[in-house]
């Protein structure tokens, strides 16, 4: 490609901040027209119930996705992962038990 | 987007500067979070979550200057399960904010949906994300009661 130097796009077009511009750009947008959005749900009804039920149904599919292209061993540590988390109520521990069983299931089986 | 719009109440009645602000701090963990100090029956609002939200930036930055000075001292992240770490914690947040029967259809439709997907390679792992959790929510919505 034959350009004048420092006139040319192609030059600043190829700064890596361009492209970190534009994913700040968007991730930011993204999050403000979300706390936009909310404000205008209704309060009562079915978008007021979809609402209050959008951050458990999320979590859980972020737990699902994070297990869906895992194997057995990950699910049986999950499922140590919800035992303590029940039985302890507590974040850290349920985090330190967790990563103690699948470091064991991964060495030992 | 759907942390966002998930929580209205804490952007009720801010200025926009405000909005705008909690916006750009919003992440998974301090949400989680938040919820979490709700579902144990504690107020947390605006200032909760920006606070929160400021912690998480100034740790997070400490600790991957950390990690990116020190990665070579590790011998390999995985092989001690550390990957797993993130999956725990949701699954705690998960089980902490379960409000009942009621919760039941709604996580079972965001779980299958997101298993569906992936199982069948139909759509990429952040797409199914996406999906499950309004799906879910939406049988909340149109199957739920008050």
């Amino acid at each position: 490609l034959v350009v004048i130097e420092g006139v040319s796009p192609s030059r600043w077009l190829s700064s890596p901040w361009v492209p970190l511009g534009a994913l700040a750009l968007i991730t930011f947008s993204l999050r403000l027209s979300g706390a936009l959005l909310g404000r205008r749900v209704p309060t009562q009804g079915a978008w007021a119930r979809a609402t209050r039920a959008l951050p458990g149904s999320l979590i859980v599919a972020l737990v699902a996705v994070s297990l869906a292209s895992a194997g057995v061993r990950e699910w049986v540590a999950a499922l140590v992962s919800a035992l303590v988390a029940m039985a302890s109520r507590s974040l850290p521990l349920t985090m330190a038990v967790s990563i103690a069983a699948i470091w064991a299931l991964r060495r030992f089986t | 987007l759907l942390i966002t719009a998930s929580i209205p109440d804490v952007f009720a009645g801010r200025p926009f500067w405000q909005v705008a602000l909690a916006a750009h701090l919003a992440a998974d963990e301090n949400w989680a979070i938040l919820l979490g100090r709700r579902a144990a029956g504690r107020a947390a609002g605006y200032r909760f979550f920006v606070g929160a939200g400021i912690v998480q930036f100034v740790v997070w930055l400490g600790a991957t200057t950390l990690g990116a000075t020190l990665a070579e001292a590790i011998p390999d992240p995985k092989r001690l399960g550390m990957d797993f770490a993130f999956t725990a914690a949701f699954i705690a947040i998960a089980l902490t904010l379960f409000r009942g029967r009621g919760d039941i259809a709604p996580w079972a439709t965001s779980v299958g949906v997101v298993l569906l997907c992936v199982a069948t390679g139909w759509l990429a792992a952040p797409w199914a994300l996406v999906i499950g959790g309004v799906t879910g929510a939406a049988v909340a919505g149109v199957f739920g009661r008050d």
